[in-house]
């Protein structure tokens, strides 16, 4: 045997034990979180939900639905909408507007209709050093209730109105982001308010506004108020 | 009269059924375990059962799992219907919780399988039509990802993320939102 073909046959030895360690190194982190699976049907497991008919699919999904009907547990719905296309779309599908379901699942559900045959109850926290509010669900009638977070907001005084910055974020409410959703703008007095929501205006058509029916005045407030969150918006695009 | 009954009862419990398993196992169980299948009541209902059903999607391994919970949900529903005529109120309403009881122990430790066999316990019951069994499998599959964050599914599942970057990002701000 050549010097030449010894190197070969060690290079072509090395690169196959690389690629063995390589493939089981990725096999073992597939399944770092996995318990003591059988390990025979191990190699099954890896593929087969992935293959799961989409009506057997629906099948687990709408049972996660509708189980879990109220926060926090409704974050779980959020999750399997997060998972692959496939279970977003089943989620998508099974999760009904607010104004059917009177339920709130996905941020989107902050910019539609809520329910017609009664109120949610929310309740506002102020941060009076920084200026910022933040808009809670409550979830039962106890007076420590934490709530469910929904939205966020920042007072921005201008000289001839106050803007209040809306964010689905607790800590970023800055109009760049893409947490920003829109804002509520008073006039000079803070007698009439205004929603806006966050598309830019830059088509040059008219300015996509959306007026809140119902006048908040929010600078009669105490620390912790309760108002009830009846918030059909009239979309005028 | 009561005797006549019974008779026809032990009649009804001898009427076997020999299921073939894809592997050609052969199960032979009582027409009232059989049954618990809508698929198999209707083809037992078009008389087309003799020489054996075979079911060509369903394994040995798993045959035996179904036929396992079929029997014991087949007994309790014939317990549950016997215990009514002999028993008083209170009475019956006490056998019944036991029964409720024990079925449920029997459900508990019936799903302690790994996930492949879930996997295929969900489509056998869905292909013999046992809509007891499907409940409960779907179910135990919805328990396990509660709490659970989209990766940590992805991961238990073996899911393949086939999102594209902006549905990743929506999803980002949704979860962000909702663990909040």
């Amino acid at each position: 045997m050549s010097f030449r073909s010894l190197i070969q046959d060690m290079r072509d030895e090395f690169g196959s034990i690389s690629r063995h360690t390589l493939r089981s190194r990725s096999h073992r982190s597939g399944n770092a979180s996995r318990a003591a699976a059988a390990e025979p049907s191990e190699a099954m497991d890896q593929s087969c939900w992935a293959q799961l008919p989409p009506e057997l699919l629906r099948e687990v999904l709408v049972r996660i639905e509708a189980s879990e009907s109220w926060w926090p547990a409704r974050k779980d719905v959020v999750s399997c909408a997060g998972v692959c296309r496939t279970w977003r779309g089943i989620m998508k599908e099974a999760v009904r507007v607010p104004e059917v379901s009177g339920k709130l699942t996905f941020p989107i559900s902050l910019k539609q209709p809520g329910p017609r045959d009664g109120t949610l109850k929310c309740f506002i926290r102020r941060n009076r050093t920084t200026q910022t509010y933040y808009l809670y669900i409550g979830l039962t009638e106890a007076l420590t209730d934490d709530g469910k977070f929904l939205l966020a907001a920042r007072k921005c005084r201008k000289p001839t109105c106050t803007d209040y910055l809306i964010s689905l974020d607790k800590i970023d409410m800055s109009k760049g982001s893409s947490t920003y959703i829109g804002k509520l703008r008073s006039n000079f007095l803070g007698t009439k308010f205004t929603v806006y929501d966050a598309h830019p205006p830059y088509d040059g058509a008219v300015v996509s506004k959306s007026r809140s029916a119902r006048v908040i005045g929010l600078n009669q407030r105490s620390k912790k108020d309760e108002l009830c969150y009846g918030f059909h918006s009239r979309i005028s695009c | 009269m009561a005797s006549a009954g019974s008779g026809d009862e032990k009649a009804a419990a001898a009427a076997m059924i020999t299921l073939i398993s894809s592997d050609n196992e052969k199960f032979e169980v009582t027409e009232a375990t059989a049954t618990l299948s809508q698929t198999i009541r209707h083809m037992i209902e078009d008389g087309c059962t003799d020489g054996g059903v075979p079911l060509p999607n369903v394994t040995s391994k798993i045959l035996a799992r179904v036929i396992e919970y079929c029997k014991k949900h087949a007994t309790a529903a014939a317990g549950e219907e016997g215990s009514s005529s002999s028993f008083s109120d209170a009475a019956f309403l006490e056998v019944d919780r036991a029964f409720l009881e024990e079925l449920e122990e029997f459900d508990d430790a019936f799903l302690e399988v790994d996930r492949a066999t879930l996997f295929d316990l969900i489509l056998a019951a869905n292909y013999l039509d046992i809509k007891g069994l499907l409940n409960l499998t779907c179910q135990k599959v919805a328990d396990s990802v509660k709490g659970k964050t989209p990766e940590q599914i992805r991961e238990m599942y073996n899911i393949v993320n086939d999102l594209t970057p902006e549905e990743e990002a929506e999803i980002r701000r949704e979860t962000q939102w909702a663990f909040e």
